[in-house]
Order: structure tokens, then C-alpha cells, then sequence
């Protein structure tokens, strides 16, 4: 069998340099980045790209974080596919709603790239086994 | 349509074809004439009847004339004979065609051998018949004839007619009818030659064409056989067309009396002739109908075969025929095709074995199966043809029995793959709903159950709830003891800094746990009330107290106006009501950052021994929003989820509120107007039991003329309402004008005169009033009602002459208390009434043990010409553990000021010689001059907050202001932003975050991004300067969002905040405050700028060279 090609993350973030840093953490960890900048872009994305991890913000403009979640975790194209929700109020209330949406993994920023690779690395792992 | 007044072109046409018929039928009938006048065919009435069949029955007048005509030219003298000729013709004509038209259905064709049949025996019959009877008829009329004659007549005449409907008008209808053979020019040849035969044969026959010696034999039926050619190939076309000619020659022989038919007695020759004939021309006619019809019959057959065989081979289903045991007779080539060989190489084999049904048992068995009633079998199966090619094909499979008795099935296979596939997908989906129904309906069920269950969980846990409160409770209430005890023991200043933090945060936790162990309590039903007998007045002093002493610093004024006719004593329970108004005034001073709260208590319904009272707790706050109100009830709901962040609590206080009013049988609500404000209101009755003998009364007191002078209205009223309560002369004044002009003269005539004022009265009173009070106060009696927040009242009542301070909220007792004292000329001691500590102790102890803050350490010029407000100032920069140098007016501020010696001046607006913020402008100028890059922080302090105040504050360089009366807080608050930059150094910008990034990712990519976004800042706060002008704050907040994350992320600490604070001010869409903060946002920029431009420098050393 061969390796499948590197493994997809979708970041969705409405800030430039917020993608830059997570697009340098995930292509550390070997993924190959997709990046949009709003949920209404990111439902998009996730359901014809297919990646295998979504990375959302919480407060962006149009569609928030929380509320593009909750809808991959409504539509049968996205519903299988972790994400990872990062937020810079690090609100326990947001990491609740978070967590009931079905956010694999709840991160505040400023966050460790390395920690956050390994974190990420915990929610794909089982599958792959 | 032809009119009769205008004949048309075709009617004009039809007429002279008409008539042309008739001359020549005459012409002809003239010759066939032969001695006895006999004759042998009479053409009028065939021409007659072929033209009513061919152009209707409108003709007749036309045939008459024609009849006529015809006559003429055949010699008939015109008379009665010609004229009854001429009517049989037309009556005979329209007899034969109206019968045929109505009856048979005539359609001028003889093609079929019905018709024919018909109208030989239809104008035999009848046609013929009229025909020979009118003309007798008329003959007979005339009295040509004699009536024996009749019958032998009528049979002469009717021989003629009949085969003139027999000879004439076949040949007539049938000769314009198109030709529509696509060999016609072959057949034309064909039937002229077989025409030529004719001819010559009938020539020879009759004995026109002399050959010596042929006479002697019986040459009658010589025509026949090339009658029957010319029928078999022309048709009926021939066939009329022979029988013309023949009969033409025929007559030609008997009139030159030749032939075989020329027997010497001319009538006999006559009968034979017409006998000959009328068989001849009947038989031949009859037969090249059926011939036609045969020939016809031959061809559709050809071109259904034809038809079918396209619509086989085109055929995309699979056809084949196979006997019982699967001999396949036929396949078509789709079936060829999908089996991959040539249709003929297929038959011959086996059925079952090309299909390769592996059940080809059973297949055989169902098909000996089948019923002998429709004998179908109907089945899917999936199909392996050649190449691969799988398919879905629905069979039908039919047993016949052919014509030869023997039984073969016929298949028809059909592919059905794209609808089977749909059908098998449906099915899929189908069965997957029904798996996910089954598993809803489970969820469902599981979830009911664990409705019921978590209802009862819910249930248990109140009271477990209720239980453990009250257990925690217990040892709590112990610690609190004892820690109070221990801070009232003798401790140093840390100590008691602990103490008082622990009394605190016990207290604070003790109010969490009453108010859930009050909710489990309700929620358990297990709360009672009490029925007592109480004072309203004094439930809400303490309820105003308790919220006072939590709610110092905060500029809030908290008044009750408690109208004056509600009964003094009420019987309930004051504990549960004091709960109540206890959560609400709590609530109300929560969420009000300015402006007042008034507890305002009437009474609503009044009846013998009863009173409903109206509670109203009115604030100045925040407000709701009608959605934000419907939750307000909910237990764990704040009006704003985001709100229990910035205001705390457990939320639980209005669900208990609620359920305790309607414990105590009456109603709560609120009416809002979200950002003006909230008034929550609850109405509760109350049993009135027989008052005491005034309570709170004083035969002395209406002596007393009190000036209530307050600027806030409800306070006055408050007051007044109280004073007048106890009978005291009372009125009020709202301006420092107003009490300065009463004091000058003298309160007017009153016994014992008694101001009674305000402290932000004094403050706007300034000196003249201050001064005014402390000249009169051997005449007028004055108290201040003081601020706890400030600590103005400590120190101002003695130089201005107050006789006593209450402190705000004015509570009842003190201030009966203090009017008691004033009537009877006691002076009350002059001290504050929570305070026991005297106002010097205050000092001293701040004096001695210097507080270590964090402005400790600031250098501050302030200058402020009145001296009261400077005792004032003093006395909480020493709180702060500040110390400040004074000048006087704006002139000695300028005076006092140099470059780099203080970090921050507190400049008072109002001052003689250079007022504030002149000073200001002088001073921002020599900073200009001297190119300082740190200027100091100058903080205004205004005396009125009006609108375009703080503009011309901020444009005459100030960095902050206040407006008086300010709180200690608001002035830390200011001077905290004045902390210089050299103390945060450490706290500006932290690299550790961008060696961390370096270390963890790629060093060049995080340099660039730091590069990057330290070359775009200014655009950002651009932006951020943009939003705040257009007051987008939707927009302000999340770009002040991101930019926060983003300085976190890079270390830039100063920054981080700042925008933050930012980010706050901009959810609360405070327009002032973000102008404040924005203000500080460009210098902190270049700092933090800087600082990363010098690691980033750190980061790239310079090649070497």
C-alpha cells in the first residue's frame, strides 16, 4: 500500500498572519494547507476538498466559528472530519458551546505550534491504526 | 358552392364537358343506329349518371338539356319520346346515384369488389329499370304506343340503359381518377399494346378484318383473352377502357352486318350482341376489380412484413424465439450483438446454454409451467454478455404455438441497468431510513426515559442541594466568626489587610450559598413564610445600607422615597422582602455605571386592614431588551450571557426573587428601555394590624424649617417626604444659587432654620457657599449629606460648619436622630457615622505606613487653587501612597514645570491667572520645543461634564480627564496611564513568545511574518482610528479582536492590553473611552515597534564582510 498524499487541514481565519502561523505549524507537521478566510468559505471548502482536519476561528466576519461547526456537524459531507476550534477569548463558556458542537479539540490563542501539532496528532491517530 | 346567379369557372367547365359527353354520345349513337332504328347501348343515360356521381345531383337541369341534345344529334325527333328520354335519363341517374351515395357509400371507385358487385346490380336493377319505364311511360302517355306494348318495350329499352350504366359510365368515372402506379409509363405501353391485341382480335372475331375463309369459325370469344390481359395489367382502368372498344367494334359489325352476330333478323342479332356483351363486359369487369383488390391486398402484406422486419432488426432489446428444449429459431441482431456473435451463427443453439442461465433447470420448468391463459413469464436477471458487458435485463418470455402446431417461446429482454441500479440504491436508502428510524425511535425512547428520570434526578438533587448548603453553611458561618473576631483583634496592617479579604471573600461566598440553598429550598418546596409585624421603612434603609457599603466607588446615588402615607408598621415578612429588594437594589446598582438608583415604595390598594404595596426599584442603567427580559426569570440566566463575565453572580437571584413574591401571593415584572435604564417592580399585600402611637414623631420638630438643597431630584424628594412625615416645614432647593440667596437672607422668619446639603451641592457651591455656610452657622443649622465614595464630608463639615454628616443613603433613624439634635441646640459629635475611626486617624496612619502602589513612585504636579478640593486631593494621593507638588494657579504650574520632572500633572480647570488648559498649551508647547519624545500625562479635572467639555479638554493636549466630584478610583485609574514606559520595559514586548515561535517553527518564516506585520501596524490602527471614527463598533470590536490575538502572539504585552481594552469599550460602544485609549495607542505602537525592530535586528546580524 502505498502512503496517501499528505494528509488535508482547512484553516479558516479571517486574520492574515493567524493563517501564516498555522499554515507554518500544520506544513511542519507535513499537511497540506488550505486556507479561507470566513465560515461561509470554509463550509465551502470542507465539503468539496474533503481535508482531514478543519481548523476554525471563532470570531469571524459572516459566519462564525461556532456556528460553521455546528453546521459541518450537521451536513453528511463534513460531519466525519475533526475540527479543532481556536479561540482568543479564552472563554469557558465558548469552549463549552465548542465542545457540544463537536469540536475534536478546543485551543486558545497564542497557542504553541508544537503543542497544537501534538494535539492534532492525538485526534488523527486512532483513525489511522 | 356555386351560386345559380354566378356560375363559377368549374360549374361553367363541368357544363361543357357536360355537353361535350352528350354531343358525342349522340354522334355516336347516330352511327351504332342500324336499320330498324333499334339500338344497341343507349350512352345518354350511362353520360347522365356519371356526371350526378361525379359532380352531384345540382346537374340535372344540364343533363336534361344534354338528353335533349344528345336526341337531336341521334335524329330522335324533339317531342314527347326525346322529352320523357330525357327525364328517365335523370330520374335513372339520380335513382342509381342517391341509392348508392346513402346506402353503399359510393365513392366513384369500383376498386373494390363490393362496390362493383353493387353497382352492377344497383343500376341494373334500377337505374335501367326507371329509365325504360319513364321513357315507355311517356311513349305510352303520347299514345305512341299501345298499353300491350308496355312489358316488350320496357324489356327493349332496358337493355340498352343497362349496359350503357355498365359500358359509358365506368369508363367515364374511372378514366380522370390519377394514376398513382410509380411504373406507369411501363404499364401505359403494357396496356396499349394489350389494347392493340384487343382490337385486332375483335377485328378478326367479328369479321372486320376479312381473311379469307375464318368466317366459318365460331371466332365470338377471340377478344376474350386479350379482354382479361388488358384487365389484368391496367386494372379496372383496362378493363372499362376493353369493354369500350369491344363494344364499339361490336356494334360496329352489326351495323355493317358482319360477324358471327349477324344472323339476318336484325332484333336477334340485336340480343345476341347485347347478351354477348353484357356478359363479357360484366364478367371482365368483376374480375379486374377482384385482381385490383388482390393486388392491393399483396402489397400491404409486403410492406407490413417490410415494417416489421425494420422494427425487429432495429430493435435494441434483445429478441429470439427458442423451441421447448432451447433450439433458438430466430434472434434479432441486438441479441446478436450482446452476445457477441453473428445473428445466424446463433441459431441452432441452445437457448439456455447462450443465455447461460445457471438456473436453467428451473427457468425450463417455469417456462412448462406457464398457464395456457397468458402464458408470460416475467423476470429480472443479470446478464453476462460477450466483452464483458453485464447487464440488468427484464425478460418476458411468451410460449406460442406456431401455425405448424409446434410450441416455441419468444423472449424479449430488456435492459433495465440504469433503473435497476436507481431501484437497488432506493432500496439501500430505503433500508438505511428505516435503520435510522428504528434508531430515532430508540433515541426517542431513551431520551424520554431520561426526561423522566433527570426530572426526578432534578428533584433529589434540589434537596440534596438544599441539604449540602445548609451543611456548608454551618461551618461557614463559623469561619466567618471567627474571622471577624480576628480582625477586630489587634493586628499590624498586613494582617488586617488578610483578615479584611478573608471577611470578604466569606461573605462573598456565604451570598452564593444562601442564594442556592434558597433556590433548592423553593425548588424543594421546603421555604415557609413568616408572618410579623415590621416596619417598611426600616426594611429598606437596611436593604439601601447593606447595597451602600458594597457599592462604595462607585458614582451611583441610591435614594428610597418611601411615600409618607403608607401604615408604619405592616405585618409579613420582612426577611423575604428585604430579600427581595435586597436582589433588585443589587441588581439595579450592578448594572448602573452612573445616574442613580431609586427604590420608590406606595401604597397601590388600600381596604380596611389590608394594603397592596407597589415596590419600584428604578436604576439608570443598562436596560433590557424585551428578549433579554423574558429570560430575566429563568434560573442561571443573566440577561446577557456575556454579562455574568463582567458583572458576576450566580443568576440565580431574580428566579428566587420571583418565586418568593409569589410565596408572598403577589406579582414582579420590569419595564425596560434597553440603555436608559430598568424599573423591576413587585406588588405584595400586606395585612396593617393596629398602629402604635406615632413611633417617629417629635412635638419639637415643627419648629424646624428645613432647605433640603440637592441637585438630584430624587433625593429631594426622598428627604422632603420623610421630613414632612414628621411635620416638619420643609422645602428644596435644587441649585447653589438658590441656597446661597436663602442663606444671605437669612432662611426667612423660620424658628429653628436648618439647611440640609447636599455634598455635590457644595462642590458646585464651591468657596462662596462653603463660606456662605461656615458665616451663618450661628443662625442656621446645616448637615451635609456626604459621599462615602469621597471623603469629602470628614473634612469639609468642620471648617464649613456643618452641625453633623450623614452619610449617603440617608437612613431614617440618623436622620431623625440629627433633626432631634438640632432642635435641642446638642451639637452631635463630628464624626461620619460608619467610620469609627476619626478623619485625622485616617491621615495620620496613611502618613505613617506610605501605601506602596504603583503610582507610588509617580511625580506629580497638581495644581488646584481652592484649597478644599487641594485638602481633598492630598488626602487621596496619601491614600495611594503618592505624594504631589502644589501650585496654585495655572501660572504656577507653567512656573513649576520642566521637561522630564514629572510624570504626570493634575490640572484643575478653573483657576485664576492661567485657567487649565491654558496651562496645558503653554506646557505642551515648551515640551515641543524641547523635543520631548515622553510627554507628561496631564489629567484634567473639570468641575461640569458637559458635552464639548472633554473635546476641548482633548484639543488642548490633555491625556485624560475627570470630572468632579471624582472618586479615589477614577483618579488612580488616570494616573495608573501615566506609570512611565521605563517601568513596563520588561511588560512592552516580551521576545520569549518570538523565540519560542523561532524555536518551533522555521526562523525565517516567523522573522518575516514579524517583519511583515510590524511594517503594516500603522495601517491597522489606521483602521482601528477609522472604525472608532465612523462608530462602526461591530467592526472596531473584532478588528481590535484580531490585533489583540496578534500582538499576544508576538510578545507585544502593552499593545495586547490596550487593545483589549479597546475590544471592551467597543462592546459597550463607550465612544469616550475608546477616544481615551486610542489616544495612548500610538505611542505604545512605537515602542512596541521599536522593540521588535530591534529583535528582529538581533535576529538578521549583518553579513560578514
Amino acid at each position: 500500500m502505498n502512503e496517501p498524499a499528505a494528509p488535508k487541514v482547512l484553516i479558516a481565519d479571517d486574520e492574515v498572519y493567524m493563517v501564516r502561523l498555522l499554515e507554518m505549524t500544520f506544513k511542519k507537521g507535513g499537511f497540506a494547507v488550505v486556507a479561507c478566510r470566513d465560515g461561509h468559505e470554509a463550509l465551502a471548502t470542507a465539503y468539496t476538498a474533503q481535508p482531514q482536519l478543519i481548523v476554525l476561528d471563532v470570531i469571524m466576519p459572516g459566519l462564525d466559528g461556532l456556528e460553521a461547526l455546528r453546521q459541518l456537524k450537521e451536513n453528511p459531507l463534513s460531519k466525519h472530519i475533526p475540527v479543532v476550534v481556536l479561540s482568543a477569548k479564552g472563554h469557558a463558556l465558548t469552549k463549552v458551546e465548542a465542545e457540544l458542537a463537536g469540536a475534536a479539540l478546543f485551543m486558545t490563542k497564542p497557542f504553541s505550534p508544537n503543542q497544537l501539532l501534538v494535539e492534532v496528532k492525538k485526534i488523527l491517530e486512532p483513525k489511522s491504526s | 358552392m356555386a351560386s345559380p346567379r354566378k356560375p363559377s369557372v368549374t360549374t361553367l367547365k363541368r357544363v361543357a364537358i357536360l355537353l361535350a359527353l352528350f354531343a358525342l354520345g349522340g354522334w355516336l349513337g347516330r352511327l351504332s343506329t342500324f336499320h330498324s332504328g333499334s339500338i344497341a347501348v343507349w350512352p345518354a343515360s350511362g353520360i347522365a349518371l356519371a356526371v350526378i356521381l361525379m359532380f352531384g345531383w345540382r346537374y340535372w337541369p344540364g343533363i336534361v338539356v344534354g338528353a335533349l341534345l344528345f336526341s337531336t344529334i341521334d335524329r330522335v325527333p324533339l317531342g314527347l319520346f326525346a322529352l320523357a328520354n330525357a327525364i328517365g335519363n335523370v330520374l335513372g341517374a339520380l335513382a342509381c346515384a342517391f341509392v348508392l351515395k346513402k346506402f353503399a357509400d359510393f365513392k366513384n371507385e369500383l376498386g373494390h369488389p363490393r362496390a362493383a358487385a353493387l353497382y352492377v346490380l344497383v343500376t341494373a336493377a334500377l337505374g335501367a329499370t326507371v329509365n325504360a319505364a319513364c321513357l315507355v311511360g311517356g311513349l305510352v302517355g303520347a299514345k305512341l304506343a299501345a298499353s300491350e306494348q308496355i312489358l316488350p318495350l320496357v324489356g327493349a329499352w332496358w337493355i340498352p340503359n343497362a349496359l350503357s350504366f355498365l359500358l359509358v359510365t365506368p369508363a367515364i368515372i374511372i378514366w380522370p381518377k390519377p394514376t398513382r402506379s410509380r411504373r406507369w409509363v411501363s404499364l401505359a405501353a403494357e396496356g396499349l399494346l394489350a389494347a392493340a391485341a384487343l382490337v385486332a382480335s375483335a377485328l378478326l372475331a367479328f369479321d372486320l378484318w376479312r381473311i379469307p375463309g375464318w368466317q366459318d369459325y365460331p371466332l365470338a370469344l377471340l377478344p376474350y383473352p386479350a379482354l382479361l390481359w388488358l384487365a389484368l395489367r391496367s386494372g379496372v382502368r383496362g378493363a372499362v377502357t376493353g369493354n369500350v372498344l369491344l363494344a364499339m367494334l361490336a356494334i360496329l359489325a352489326l351495323t355493317c352486318e358482319r360477324g358471327p352476330f349477324a344472323v339476318g333478323d336484325a332484333a336477334d342479332s340485336l340480343q345476341w350482341i347485347e347478351m354477348y356483351l353484357g356478359i363479357l363486359a360484366t364478367a371482365n369487369l368483376l374480375f379486374a376489380v377482384a385482381m385490383t383488390e388482390r393486388r392491393r391486398v399483396m402489397a400491404d402484406i409486403v410492406e407490413n412484413e417490410k415494417r416489421l422486419r425494420m422494427v425487429i432488426t432495429d430493435q435494441t432489446d434483445l429478441l429470439c424465439r427458442f423451441e421447448p428444449e432451447g433450439t433458438l429459431t430466430f434472434v434479432n441482431p441486438a441479441f446478436g450483438r450482446f452476445y457477441g456473435k453473428e445473428p445466424q451463427a446463433l441459431l441452432g443453439e441452445n437457448f439456455f446454454q447462450v443465455v447461460e442461465a445457471t438456473d436453467a433447470t428451473r427457468l425450463r420448468a417455469s417456462l412448462e409451467a406457464l398457464p395456457e391463459e397468458n402464458p408470460v413469464l416475467n423476470i429480472d436477471r443479470y446478464a453476462a454478455g460477450a466483452n464483458g458487458r453485464n447487464e440488468w435485463h427484464q425478460c418476458s418470455i411468451r410460449r406460442l404455438v406456431r401455425e405448424d402446431g409446434q410450441t416455441e417461446y419468444q423472449a424479449v429482454m430488456q435492459n433495465i441497468t440504469p433503473r435497476k441500479r436507481a431501484e437497488l440504491a432506493a432500496q439501500d436508502a430505503k433500508h438505511a431510513l428505516e435503520q435510522m428510524n428504528f434508531q430515532l425511535q430508540a433515541a426517542a425512547t431513551e431520551s424520554r426515559d431520561a426526561a423522566a428520570q433527570a426530572n426526578r434526578a432534578n428533584q433529589s438533587k434540589s434537596e440534596f442541594l438544599a441539604n449540602m448548603s445548609h451543611e456548608i453553611r454551618t461551618p461557614l458561618s463559623g469561619i466567618l466568626g471567627m474571622v471577624e473576631l480576628l480582625a477586630q483583634s489587634r493586628l499590624d496592617k498586613r494582617q488586617r489587610e488578610f483578615a479584611d479579604a478573608a471577611v470578604e471573600s466569606a461573605n462573598a461566598l456565604l451570598r452564593v450559598i444562601n442564594d442556592v440553598l434558597d433556590f433548592s429550598k423553593i425548588e424543594a418546596g421546603k421555604m415557609t413564610v413568616s408572618s410579623e409585624d415590621f416596619s417598611v421603612r426600616s426594611v429598606v434603609d437596611s436593604v439601601l445600607e447593606n447595597v451602600a457599603a458594597r457599592s462604595t466607588g462607585k458614582k451611583v446615588a441610591l435614594t428610597a422615597i418611601v411615600r409618607r402615607d403608607i401604615p408604619h408598621r405592616l405585618t409579613g415578612d420582612p426577611i423575604r422582602l428585604r430579600q427581595v429588594l435586597l436582589n433588585l437594589v443589587g441588581n439595579g446598582i450592578k448594572f448602573t455605571e452612573r445616574g442613580e438608583v431609586v427604590v420608590r415604595v406606595q401604597s397601590q390598594f388600600q381596604s380596611p386592614g389590608k394594603n397592596t404595596l407597589r415596590f419600584e426599584v428604578i436604576d439608570t442603567g443598562i436596560g433590557l431588551t424585551a428578549d433579554e427580559i423574558s429570560k430575566l426569570f429563568q434560573p442561571f440566566m443573566q440577561a446577557d450571557t456575556s454579562s455574568s463575565r463582567k458583572f458576576g453572580g450566580t443568576g440565580l437571584g431574580l428566579a428566587i426573587s420571583r418565586k418568593i413574591i409569589g410565596l408572598l401571593n403577589g406579582k414582579i415584572g420590569v419595564n425596560s428601555v434597553p440603555g436608559q435604564g430598568s424599573t423591576f417592580w413587585f406588588e405584595v399585600p400586606f395585612e396593617v394590624p393596629p398602629q402604635p402611637v406615632t413611633e417617629r414623631s417629635y412635638p419639637g420638630l415643627v419648629f424646624l424649617q428645613a432647605t433640603v438643597a440637592a441637585p438630584d431630584a430624587s433625593l429631594r424628594e426622598s428627604l422632603v417626604e420623610q421630613l414632612q412625615g414628621w411635620g416638619v416645614d420643609c422645602r428644596a432647593v435644587a441649585t447653589a444659587g438658590e441656597l446661597s440667596r436663602l442663606l444671605r437672607n437669612n432662611l426667612g422668619a423660620a424658628v429653628i432654620p436648618l439647611v440640609i446639603c447636599d455634598d455635590e451641592m457644595l462642590t458646585a457651591g464651591g468657596e462662596e457657599l462653603s463660606r456662605l455656610l461656615v458665616e451663618k452657622k450661628d443662625i442656621v443649622s446645616s448637615i451635609l449629606l456626604a459621599n462615602p465614595a469621597g471623603s469629602l464630608g470628614m473634612d469639609a463639615a468642620g471648617p464649613a460648619g456643618f452641625v453633623n454628616v450623614l452619610l449617603k443613603p440617608v437612613r431614617q433613624q440618623p436622620l431623625f436622630d440629627a433633626l432631634l439634635a438640632v432642635v435641642d441646640g446638642a451639637k452631635p459629635d463630628l464624626k461620619p457615622a460608619v467610620e469609627p475611626a476619626d478623619g485625622t486617624e485616617f491621615i495620620t496612619r496613611a502618613a505613617a505606613t506610605p501605601k506602596r502602589t504603583a503610582i507610588s513612585d509617580l511625580r506629580i504636579l497638581a495644581a488646584e487653587d481652592h484649597p478644599f478640593n487641594r485638602k481633598l486631593c492630598q488626602l487621596i494621593l496619601d491614600n495611594f501612597g503618592a505624594r504631589a507638588e502644589w501650585a496654585f494657579n495655572g501660572q504656577e504650574a507653567v512656573d513649576k514645570f520642566q521637561p522630564g520632572k514629572f510624570d504626570a500633572i493634575l490640572m484643575d480647570c478653573n483657576m485664576p491667572e492661567l485657567d487649565g488648559l491654558e496651562a496645558t498649551g503653554v506646557i505642551r508647547k515648551i515640551e515641543k520645543e524641547n523635543k520631548v519624545t515622553q510627554r507628561v500625562r496631564i489629567i484634567a479635572i473639570t468641575a461640569n461634564a458637559l458635552v464639548g467639555e472633554r473635546e476641548r479638554c482633548l484639543a488642548a493636549g490633555v491625556d485624560d480627564y475627570i470630572s468632579k466630584p471624582y472618586t479615589a478610583q477614577q483618579l488612580y485609574q488616570s494616573l495608573l496611564a501615566a506609570v512611565p514606559p521605563a517601568a513596563d520595559n520588561g511588560e512592552a514586548f516580551d521576545p520569549a513568545k518570538l523565540d519560542q515561535l523561532c524555536n518551533e517553527l522555521n526562523r525565517e518564516g516567523v522573522v518575516e511574518m514579524a517583519d511583515d506585520f510590524i511594517k503594516e501596524l500603522p495601517m491597522r490602527l489606521a483602521e482601528v482610528q477609522r472604525y472608532t471614527n465612523e462608530q462602526q463598533w461591530t467592526e472596531l470590536e473584532r478588528a481590535t479582536h484580531s490585533l489583540k490575538g496578534l500582538c499576544a502572539l508576538f510578545g507585544l504585552r502593552s499593545l495586547a492590553e490596550a487593545f483589549l481594552a479597546i475590544e471592551d469599550a467597543a462592546d459597550g460602544a463607550d465612544a469616550q473611552k475608546i477616544n481615551l485609549l486610542l489616544a495612548n495607542l500610538p505611542a505604545l505602537a512605537e515602542s512596541g515597534g521599536s522593540r521588535i525592530r530591534r529583535w528582529l535586528d538581533s535576529q538578521n546580524p549583518p553579513p560578514v564582510v
